[in-house]
């Protein structure tokens, strides 16, 4: 399908190139181009595959055509012997065949002046009422049939460099009582489903780890900070420092770091030193999901299929 | 066409004139400095506004009128998305919409023009002079040539060679080359940008 679509831009943009020159060039080369245009169409597979149908139509009879309108000829000299069916394929057959026929015949274009009786300026004459009508039409069908043969893609899009966050500060620090993680779990998971990348004590600190300085750096490298304020969160020790450090982080980074309460329970209230912060009494995990993601300072990006729906179809 | 009675005191004109753009109106640029290809969306007005003032200068020139300020050119930048080159919006034309100006303008402004002077002429050179007293006469007769008028230009069919980037800096749409890599700049910011 991409090969096909790349063929055929390839023919458009021949196909603009051979129009505009036996358009536009000068009328002493017109048979030259002509030559080259009709060639071109005859041959080529993806202009074929358009006008094919259309050129070689057996429904008109474009002799009976040509020889009535050199009879009218006879009486109207001139472009007003020149009329044409209403029926728009029966018109592009008739000026295709015309086109061909003076390509083919030993006067060229000067035959179009035979055939309407004048032979006041013969090509430019021919070029305006049968060139120019045939090749806008055709243009259009052209432009029909690329537009077909595209695939759907999906837009880019182009984020400023500004705007993109450094790997050293994306991080989400999930802020909790040990004895709530089960309940963290929930939303680190799916934040990290749909794009963020969350923090939380494990597995960012496996045995062994220095806990300030995992605790720190965790801060550093985050954007935000949630903390999940049920009954057993007490602001003291761990949790004591993880406030403290996200109340810095907020002062240094300003707008580029969020901090966000969920409010867990009927009777929890908010740590003093968090109030001046976002916080919200939250009833269910969707509308805690909400609020955070509501909070955060970035955005996950554009929509994609999965890689393994894609692979499954491979 | 030009309607003549739409000319305005002070010479400026109004016309009809068509461009063909893609689907998603993109109208086709290309960069003076590095002679790649984009495309940028444009409304109606915006496409007069880039127009206007060449069809001006034009119609000025022909007709012998000084009106620097209709011929001003938009004073609208715009940066090449891959080179990060900035110039005048109109030095991003292709040599097919600069084709078609001056085949459009030859057409519906030179010609005329051209026909106009030939029948001044025509009428004040036509006829015969003579003095009764002098051994010489004169007779001159001008006849008007017959000009078929110049082919109506054409633009399109336009090529779909390129893909749509949404510029999140500018909330503008352009068109870039397909296999084009990762950073681009906004042609209406300058801002360099990353593709996702």
């Amino acid at each position: 399908m991409v090969q096909s679509r790349k063929s055929a831009i390839g023919s458009m943009q021949k196909y603009r190139e051979l129009r505009d020159a036996l358009l536009f060039e000068d009328d002493s080369e017109s048979a030259h181009h002509l030559s080259r245009f009709m060639n071109f169409i005859d041959s080529d597979d993806f202009l074929q595959s358009v006008i094919g149908s259309v050129v070689t139509s057996d429904s008109f009879d474009f002799e009976t055509w040509h020889n009535s309108t050199a009879e009218r000829a006879s009486q109207l000299q001139g472009v007003q012997a020149l009329t044409f069916p209403d029926n728009n394929s029966d018109e592009m057959f008739i000026r295709y065949s015309l086109m061909k026929r003076f390509n083919n015949e030993k006067n060229g274009i000067f035959d179009f002046g035979v055939l309407i009786g004048d032979y006041k300026e013969t090509v430019p004459r021919f070029k305006s009422l049968i060139v120019r009508p045939f090749v806008s039409e055709l243009g259009d069908m052209l432009e029909d049939a690329v537009g077909f043969a595209r695939t759907e893609e999906r837009d880019l899009q182009a984020v400023p460099l500004n705007r993109i966050p450094s790997e050293k500060e994306n991080r989400i620090f999930l802020s909790h009582k040990t004895v709530d993680k089960p309940l963290v779990e929930t939303y680190f998971k799916a934040l990290e489903k749909i794009g963020y990348y969350p923090w939380m004590d494990e597995p960012e600190m496996p045995a062994g780890t220095n806990l300030e300085r995992a605790l720190l750096a965790g801060f550093q490298t985050s954007c935000a900070a949630v903390f999940f304020v049920t009954e057993n969160f007490k602001d003291e020790k761990f949790l004591s420092t993880e406030i403290d450090y996200a109340v810095r982080e907020k002062r240094e980074k300003g707008n580029r770091f969020a901090i966000v309460t969920l409010l867990l329970g009927k009777k929890v209230k908010v740590p003093p030193l968090l109030a001046n912060y976002v916080y919200k009494n939250v009833t269910n995990d969707l509308e805690g999901f909400y609020e955070i993601v509501r909070a955060l300072p970035i955005e996950v990006g554009p929509l994609r299929w999965k890689k393994e729906v894609i692979e499954s179809e491979s | 066409m030009i309607d003549k009675s739409k000319v305005t005191d002070d010479n400026n004109i109004s016309f009809n004139i068509s461009y063909a753009l893609d689907e998603g109106e993109f109208l086709r640029r290309e960069c003076p400095s590095c002679g790649l290809q984009f495309k940028t969306q444009v409304s109606p007005a915006q496409l007069t506004g880039l127009i206007t003032p060449a069809i001006q200068k034009i119609y000025n020139e022909t007709h012998n009128i000084e009106n620097d300020q209709a011929e001003q050119l938009t004073s609208e930048v715009m940066t090449c998305p891959y080179c990060g080159q900035e110039n005048s919006a109109s030095a991003f034309f292709t040599q097919e919409f600069n084709d078609y100006i001056l085949r459009w303008a030859s057409r519906e402004i030179v010609f005329p023009a051209l026909e106009n002077f030939q029948n001044t002429i025509s009428q004040m050179y036509s006829g015969s002079k003579s003095n009764s007293k002098d051994f010489f006469s004169l007779t001159m007769k001008v006849e008007k040539s017959e000009n078929y008028k110049p082919i109506r230009p054409i633009s399109g069919p336009e090529v779909p060679d390129m893909r749509i980037v949404n510029l999140l800096c500018s909330n503008e749409k352009i068109k870039i080359y397909e296999n084009w890599g990762e950073t681009l700049f906004c042609p209406v910011c300058a801002n360099k940008v990353l593709l996702t």
